[in-house]
Protein backbone atom coordinates (compact mmCIF):
# COMPACT_ATOMS: atom_id res chain seq x y z
CA UNK A 1 0.00 0.00 0.00
CA UNK A 2 1.40 3.53 -1.00
CA UNK A 3 1.41 6.71 0.87
CA UNK A 4 -1.83 7.58 -1.15
CA UNK A 5 -3.63 5.16 0.19
CA UNK A 6 -4.11 6.44 3.60
CA UNK A 7 -7.96 6.31 3.35
CA UNK A 8 -8.17 2.73 2.65
CA UNK A 9 -5.85 2.39 5.46
CA UNK A 10 -8.07 3.92 8.05
CA UNK A 11 -11.33 2.17 6.58
CA UNK A 12 -9.52 -1.23 6.76
CA UNK A 13 -8.23 -0.35 10.47
CA UNK A 14 -11.69 0.63 11.25
CA UNK A 15 -13.28 -2.44 10.05
CA UNK A 16 -10.82 -4.43 12.21
CA UNK A 17 -12.70 -3.09 15.21
CA UNK A 18 -14.71 -5.45 17.97
CA UNK A 19 -18.28 -6.13 16.82
CA UNK A 20 -20.08 -7.65 19.77
CA UNK A 21 -21.15 -4.47 20.99
CA UNK A 22 -22.22 -2.24 18.67
CA UNK A 23 -25.59 -1.42 18.24
CA UNK A 24 -25.76 -3.17 15.00
CA UNK A 25 -24.41 -6.69 16.41
CA UNK A 26 -27.42 -6.20 19.02
CA UNK A 27 -30.12 -5.80 16.10
CA UNK A 28 -28.62 -9.06 14.01
CA UNK A 29 -29.16 -10.66 17.38
CA UNK A 30 -32.79 -9.24 17.88
CA UNK A 31 -33.70 -10.20 14.20
CA UNK A 32 -32.19 -13.95 13.99
CA UNK A 33 -33.76 -15.04 17.74
CA UNK A 34 -36.47 -17.46 17.18
CA UNK A 35 -39.65 -14.72 17.36
CA UNK A 36 -37.28 -12.37 15.11
CA UNK A 37 -39.82 -12.88 12.33
CA UNK A 38 -42.46 -11.94 14.71
CA UNK A 39 -40.77 -9.30 16.61
CA UNK A 40 -40.33 -7.16 13.29
CA UNK A 41 -43.46 -7.59 11.70
CA UNK A 42 -44.90 -6.03 15.06
CA UNK A 43 -41.66 -3.51 14.95
CA UNK A 44 -42.83 -2.45 11.51
CA UNK A 45 -46.85 -2.42 12.11
CA UNK A 46 -46.95 1.03 14.00
CA UNK A 47 -45.10 4.20 13.10
CA UNK A 48 -43.24 6.65 15.83
CA UNK A 49 -46.76 8.55 15.35
CA UNK A 50 -48.40 5.29 17.04
CA UNK A 51 -50.52 4.90 13.39
CA UNK A 52 -50.77 1.74 12.09
CA UNK A 53 -48.45 1.47 8.31
CA UNK A 54 -47.94 -0.31 5.61
CA UNK A 55 -44.07 -0.27 5.64
CA UNK A 56 -43.62 -2.54 2.86
CA UNK A 57 -45.71 0.39 0.91
CA UNK A 58 -44.28 3.28 2.51
CA UNK A 59 -40.43 2.01 2.57
CA UNK A 60 -40.32 -0.62 -0.10
CA UNK A 61 -41.52 1.18 -3.02
CA UNK A 62 -41.25 4.77 -4.58
CA UNK A 63 -44.56 5.97 -3.33
CA UNK A 64 -43.46 7.06 0.75
CA UNK A 65 -43.90 10.48 0.90
CA UNK A 66 -40.39 11.74 1.42
CA UNK A 67 -41.51 14.33 4.62
CA UNK A 68 -43.23 11.24 6.29
CA UNK A 69 -39.86 9.43 6.06
CA UNK A 70 -38.09 12.45 7.19
CA UNK A 71 -40.41 12.72 9.85
CA UNK A 72 -40.34 9.27 10.89
CA UNK A 73 -36.15 9.18 10.51
CA UNK A 74 -36.00 12.05 13.50
CA UNK A 75 -38.48 10.02 15.64
CA UNK A 76 -36.54 6.75 15.04
CA UNK A 77 -33.16 8.45 15.92
CA UNK A 78 -34.39 9.91 18.92
CA UNK A 79 -35.89 6.54 19.96
CA UNK A 80 -32.32 4.43 18.99
CA UNK A 81 -30.60 7.06 21.17
CA UNK A 82 -32.60 7.91 23.95
CA UNK A 83 -35.25 4.78 24.70
CA UNK A 84 -34.87 3.38 28.09
CA UNK A 85 -35.41 -0.23 27.29
CA UNK A 86 -33.47 -1.99 24.67
CA UNK A 87 -36.20 -3.35 22.69
CA UNK A 88 -37.39 0.09 22.34
CA UNK A 89 -34.00 0.71 21.71
CA UNK A 90 -34.03 -2.04 18.54
CA UNK A 91 -37.03 -0.75 17.04
CA UNK A 92 -35.76 2.60 16.97
CA UNK A 93 -32.15 1.40 14.86
CA UNK A 94 -34.22 -0.85 12.61
CA UNK A 95 -36.45 1.86 11.85
CA UNK A 96 -33.46 4.31 11.69
CA UNK A 97 -31.55 2.01 9.13
CA UNK A 98 -34.64 1.72 6.82
CA UNK A 99 -35.90 4.86 6.55
CA UNK A 100 -32.34 5.73 5.49
CA UNK A 101 -32.38 2.90 3.16
CA UNK A 102 -35.45 3.91 1.46
CA UNK A 103 -34.75 7.53 1.05
CA UNK A 104 -31.50 6.24 -0.30
CA UNK A 105 -33.16 3.72 -2.83
CA UNK A 106 -36.50 5.43 -3.77
CA UNK A 107 -35.88 8.95 -3.22
CA UNK A 108 -31.72 9.41 -4.10
CA UNK A 109 -31.93 11.52 -0.76
CA UNK A 110 -29.21 11.26 2.39
CA UNK A 111 -31.15 11.63 5.64
CA UNK A 112 -28.01 10.99 7.72
CA UNK A 113 -25.21 13.35 8.02
CA UNK A 114 -22.70 10.74 8.85
CA UNK A 115 -20.63 9.99 6.49
CA UNK A 116 -22.33 7.57 3.94
CA UNK A 117 -19.98 4.58 4.49
CA UNK A 118 -20.32 4.71 8.07
CA UNK A 119 -24.14 4.35 7.10
CA UNK A 120 -23.40 1.80 3.67
CA UNK A 121 -21.34 -0.80 5.94
CA UNK A 122 -24.33 -0.59 8.79
CA UNK A 123 -26.95 -1.35 6.32
CA UNK A 124 -24.47 -4.38 4.63
CA UNK A 125 -23.90 -5.62 8.29
CA UNK A 126 -27.34 -6.19 8.95
CA UNK A 127 -29.07 -6.84 5.42
CA UNK A 128 -28.11 -10.55 5.21
CA UNK A 129 -30.07 -10.94 8.80
CA UNK A 130 -33.26 -9.29 7.47
CA UNK A 131 -36.06 -11.14 5.64
CA UNK A 132 -37.09 -10.12 2.56
CA UNK A 133 -38.07 -7.16 2.04
CA UNK A 134 -36.83 -5.74 4.72
CA UNK A 135 -33.36 -7.44 3.86
CA UNK A 136 -32.76 -6.46 0.07
CA UNK A 137 -34.19 -3.11 1.26
CA UNK A 138 -31.34 -2.35 3.35
CA UNK A 139 -28.92 -3.79 0.75
CA UNK A 140 -30.45 -1.59 -2.27
CA UNK A 141 -30.15 0.88 0.38
CA UNK A 142 -26.55 0.71 1.12
CA UNK A 143 -25.84 0.62 -3.00
CA UNK A 144 -28.03 3.54 -3.71
CA UNK A 145 -25.74 5.72 -1.22
CA UNK A 146 -21.98 3.76 -2.00
CA UNK B 1 -23.48 -16.47 7.95
CA UNK B 2 -20.21 -15.15 9.70
CA UNK B 3 -18.06 -17.98 9.26
CA UNK B 4 -16.70 -19.81 12.50
CA UNK B 5 -13.61 -18.05 14.09
CA UNK B 6 -10.41 -19.52 13.21
CA UNK B 7 -7.54 -19.40 16.17
CA UNK B 8 -3.98 -19.70 14.82
CA UNK B 9 -2.12 -18.69 18.28
CA UNK B 10 -2.79 -18.56 21.97
CA UNK B 11 -4.88 -15.62 23.39
CA UNK B 12 -1.40 -13.59 23.53
CA UNK B 13 2.04 -13.49 21.79
CA UNK B 14 3.59 -13.34 25.53
CA UNK B 15 2.15 -16.88 25.51
CA UNK B 16 2.62 -18.34 22.62
CA UNK B 17 6.63 -17.20 22.76
CA UNK B 18 7.08 -18.20 26.64
CA UNK B 19 5.64 -21.88 25.32
CA UNK B 20 7.77 -22.14 22.53
CA UNK B 21 10.97 -20.93 24.60
CA UNK B 22 10.44 -23.88 26.71
CA UNK B 23 10.57 -26.08 24.00
CA UNK B 24 14.64 -25.36 23.36
CA UNK B 25 15.91 -24.79 19.90
CA UNK B 26 12.95 -25.93 17.78
CA UNK B 27 10.55 -23.43 19.61
CA UNK B 28 13.21 -20.94 19.29
CA UNK B 29 13.14 -21.57 15.83
CA UNK B 30 9.38 -21.02 15.46
CA UNK B 31 9.53 -17.65 17.23
CA UNK B 32 12.05 -16.39 15.00
CA UNK B 33 10.26 -17.47 11.86
CA UNK B 34 7.11 -15.66 13.17
CA UNK B 35 9.06 -12.53 13.94
CA UNK B 36 11.08 -12.52 11.02
CA UNK B 37 7.37 -12.53 8.50
CA UNK B 38 6.14 -10.52 10.93
CA UNK B 39 8.02 -7.30 11.56
CA UNK B 40 10.83 -7.81 8.85
CA UNK B 41 9.17 -5.30 6.74
CA UNK B 42 8.01 -2.88 9.23
CA UNK B 43 11.66 -2.80 10.45
CA UNK B 44 12.94 -2.37 7.45
CA UNK B 45 9.94 0.58 6.32
CA UNK B 46 11.45 1.96 9.71
CA UNK B 47 15.24 1.64 8.89
CA UNK B 48 14.86 3.58 5.80
CA UNK B 49 12.54 6.34 7.16
CA UNK B 50 15.55 6.68 9.51
CA UNK B 51 18.83 9.02 10.29
CA UNK B 52 20.50 5.95 10.22
CA UNK B 53 19.62 4.92 6.70
CA UNK B 54 23.57 5.57 5.39
CA UNK B 55 24.90 2.77 7.33
CA UNK B 56 23.55 -0.04 4.61
CA UNK B 57 21.28 -1.62 2.29
CA UNK B 58 18.17 -2.09 4.41
CA UNK B 59 17.84 -6.00 3.71
CA UNK B 60 21.46 -6.62 5.05
CA UNK B 61 20.91 -4.27 7.96
CA UNK B 62 17.32 -5.58 9.42
CA UNK B 63 18.50 -9.20 8.22
CA UNK B 64 22.13 -9.01 10.59
CA UNK B 65 19.97 -7.49 13.27
CA UNK B 66 17.50 -9.97 13.54
CA UNK B 67 20.41 -12.65 12.90
CA UNK B 68 22.09 -11.09 15.88
CA UNK B 69 19.48 -10.27 18.39
CA UNK B 70 17.30 -13.47 17.81
CA UNK B 71 20.12 -15.24 18.36
CA UNK B 72 20.47 -14.43 22.06
CA UNK B 73 19.27 -16.36 24.97
CA UNK B 74 17.42 -13.54 26.48
CA UNK B 75 16.39 -11.39 24.61
CA UNK B 76 12.59 -12.71 24.42
CA UNK B 77 12.65 -13.06 28.31
CA UNK B 78 13.62 -9.77 28.46
CA UNK B 79 11.05 -8.35 25.93
CA UNK B 80 8.31 -10.74 28.17
CA UNK B 81 9.40 -9.11 31.31
CA UNK B 82 9.17 -5.41 29.45
CA UNK B 83 5.52 -5.38 29.11
CA UNK B 84 6.35 -3.70 25.43
CA UNK B 85 4.77 -4.16 22.74
CA UNK B 86 6.85 -6.50 20.36
CA UNK B 87 7.15 -3.91 17.65
CA UNK B 88 8.60 -1.24 20.23
CA UNK B 89 10.77 -3.69 21.62
CA UNK B 90 11.98 -4.63 18.45
CA UNK B 91 12.19 -0.98 17.17
CA UNK B 92 14.29 -0.13 20.55
CA UNK B 93 16.91 -3.11 19.99
CA UNK B 94 17.38 -2.19 16.39
CA UNK B 95 18.18 1.58 17.54
CA UNK B 96 20.62 0.08 19.41
CA UNK B 97 21.81 -2.53 17.10
CA UNK B 98 22.44 0.61 14.51
CA UNK B 99 24.60 2.43 17.54
CA UNK B 100 26.97 -0.57 17.61
CA UNK B 101 26.80 -0.93 13.52
CA UNK B 102 27.78 3.10 13.51
CA UNK B 103 30.52 2.48 16.04
CA UNK B 104 32.14 -0.21 14.23
CA UNK B 105 32.09 1.52 10.80
CA UNK B 106 33.59 4.69 13.06
CA UNK B 107 36.40 2.58 14.48
CA UNK B 108 37.07 0.80 11.36
CA UNK B 109 36.94 4.28 9.38
CA UNK B 110 39.23 5.89 11.99
CA UNK B 111 42.01 2.82 11.94
CA UNK B 112 41.74 3.21 8.20
CA UNK B 113 42.61 6.85 8.02
CA UNK B 114 44.94 6.67 11.17
CA UNK B 115 42.59 9.38 12.82
CA UNK B 116 42.96 8.85 16.49
CA UNK B 117 40.22 11.52 16.27
CA UNK B 118 36.56 11.05 17.36
CA UNK B 119 35.25 14.20 16.04
CA UNK B 120 32.09 13.50 14.90
CA UNK B 121 31.14 11.95 18.08
CA UNK B 122 28.59 9.07 18.92
CA UNK B 123 24.79 9.66 17.23
CA UNK B 124 22.22 10.17 19.39
CA UNK B 125 19.55 7.53 19.79
CA UNK B 126 16.37 9.27 19.31
CA UNK B 127 13.64 9.30 22.27
CA UNK B 128 11.90 6.30 21.78
CA UNK B 129 9.14 7.61 23.30
CA UNK B 130 8.52 10.19 19.77
CA UNK B 131 9.89 7.53 17.77
CA UNK B 132 7.12 5.33 18.84
CA UNK B 133 4.68 7.52 16.15
CA UNK B 134 6.79 7.05 13.20
CA UNK B 135 7.32 3.31 14.49
CA UNK B 136 3.32 2.44 15.09
CA UNK B 137 2.60 4.08 11.54
CA UNK B 138 4.89 1.77 9.70
CA UNK B 139 3.18 -0.88 11.96
CA UNK B 140 -0.24 -0.02 10.66
CA UNK B 141 0.67 -0.39 7.06
CA UNK B 142 2.47 -3.09 7.46
CA UNK B 143 -0.10 -5.05 9.62
CA UNK B 144 -3.28 -4.29 7.77
CA UNK B 145 -0.71 -5.92 4.43
CA UNK B 146 -0.38 -8.43 6.67
CA UNK B 147 -4.17 -9.06 7.77
CA UNK B 148 -5.17 -8.58 4.09
CA UNK B 149 -2.67 -11.61 3.23
CA UNK B 150 -4.12 -13.87 6.11
CA UNK B 151 -7.82 -12.94 5.06
CA UNK B 152 -6.83 -13.91 1.70
CA UNK B 153 -5.58 -17.04 2.77
CA UNK B 154 -8.33 -17.90 4.78
CA UNK B 155 -11.23 -17.19 2.26
CA UNK B 156 -9.24 -19.32 -0.81
CA UNK B 157 -9.34 -22.40 1.51
CA UNK B 158 -12.57 -22.30 1.89
CA UNK B 159 -13.74 -21.34 -1.58
CA UNK B 160 -14.70 -18.20 -0.90
CA UNK B 161 -12.00 -16.05 -3.36
CA UNK B 162 -15.27 -13.90 -4.94
CA UNK B 163 -15.94 -13.08 -1.46
CA UNK B 164 -12.38 -11.85 -0.98
CA UNK B 165 -11.77 -10.00 -4.44
CA UNK B 166 -15.36 -7.88 -4.35
CA UNK B 167 -13.91 -6.88 -0.49
CA UNK B 168 -10.62 -6.03 -2.72
CA UNK B 169 -12.69 -4.14 -5.40
CA UNK B 170 -14.50 -2.27 -3.09
CA UNK B 171 -11.79 -0.94 0.04
CA UNK B 172 -8.68 -1.10 -2.19
CA UNK B 173 -9.60 -0.62 -5.66
CA UNK B 174 -12.30 2.36 -4.42
CA UNK B 175 -15.21 0.64 -6.64
CA UNK B 176 -18.51 1.54 -5.20
CA UNK B 177 -20.61 -1.50 -4.15
CA UNK B 178 -22.97 -1.01 -6.64
CA UNK B 179 -20.64 -1.86 -9.34
CA UNK B 180 -18.65 -4.43 -7.41
CA UNK B 181 -22.30 -6.52 -7.32
CA UNK B 182 -23.06 -5.68 -11.63
CA UNK B 183 -19.15 -6.90 -11.91
CA UNK B 184 -19.54 -10.29 -9.54
CA UNK B 185 -23.27 -10.52 -11.47
CA UNK B 186 -24.74 -11.16 -7.93
CA UNK B 187 -28.00 -8.97 -6.52
CA UNK B 188 -27.72 -6.14 -3.85
CA UNK B 189 -28.40 -8.69 -0.79
CA UNK B 190 -25.94 -11.42 -2.21
CA UNK B 191 -23.59 -8.56 -2.47
CA UNK B 192 -23.94 -7.66 1.45
CA UNK B 193 -23.77 -11.45 2.25
CA UNK B 194 -20.46 -11.30 0.62
CA UNK B 195 -19.06 -8.08 1.46
CA UNK B 196 -19.94 -9.17 5.52
CA UNK B 197 -17.78 -12.12 5.08
CA UNK B 198 -15.18 -11.24 3.36
CA UNK B 199 -15.23 -8.59 6.65
CA UNK B 200 -15.58 -11.10 9.10
CA UNK B 201 -12.17 -12.82 7.58
CA UNK B 202 -10.34 -9.80 7.61
CA UNK B 203 -11.49 -8.44 10.96
CA UNK B 204 -10.62 -11.80 12.55
CA UNK B 205 -7.01 -11.82 10.60
CA UNK B 206 -6.15 -8.08 11.75
CA UNK B 207 -7.49 -9.31 15.68
CA UNK B 208 -4.96 -12.02 15.37
CA UNK B 209 -1.93 -10.29 13.89
CA UNK B 210 -2.99 -7.77 17.30
CA UNK B 211 -2.87 -10.73 19.42
CA UNK B 212 0.58 -11.73 18.32
CA UNK B 213 1.86 -8.45 18.37
CA UNK B 214 1.17 -8.65 22.44
CA UNK B 215 -2.76 -6.69 22.16
CA UNK B 216 -5.47 -8.20 24.43
CA UNK B 217 -8.66 -8.46 23.24
CA UNK B 218 -9.93 -5.71 25.77
CA UNK B 219 -7.37 -3.53 23.85
CA UNK B 220 -8.34 -4.19 20.28
CA UNK B 221 -10.72 -1.02 19.78
CA UNK B 222 -8.34 1.14 21.59
CA UNK B 223 -5.25 -0.12 19.70
CA UNK B 224 -6.97 0.33 16.50
CA UNK B 225 -8.56 3.72 17.06
CA UNK B 226 -4.84 4.47 17.83
CA UNK B 227 -3.49 3.65 14.78
CA UNK B 228 -6.39 5.33 13.08
CA UNK B 229 -4.73 8.26 15.11
CA UNK B 230 -0.95 7.90 13.83
CA UNK B 231 -1.69 7.72 10.42
CA UNK B 232 -4.04 10.54 10.47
Amino acid sequence: MSDEDDPALRTLLELGRTQATRPTSELRRRVSAADGNNWLAAVLATDFDGNPVNADCVLCTPDGDMDYLRSQYQSAKQCFHAAGDEDARMRGLLWYLLLMAAAAAHHDVMLSSQPSATVTEALLEVAPDLPDPWGDLAARGAMAMD
Amino acid sequence: MDEPRRQHFPPTLNTWIGERLVGGTMGRGEINRHVMEAYEEPLRIYFLGSSWRTLGEPEEIVNGFLADRLDRAEFFTKWQASGKRLRHWLINALHFYLKEQWRKEHRHNAGRLDSGGDEDGPREIADPGIEDRVVDRTWARALVAAACRDAQTSCQADGLDDHWQLFIRHHLDGLPYRDCAAEFEVDPKRCAVMARTAAGRFREALQERLRQDGVSDAEFDEELMHLQEVIA
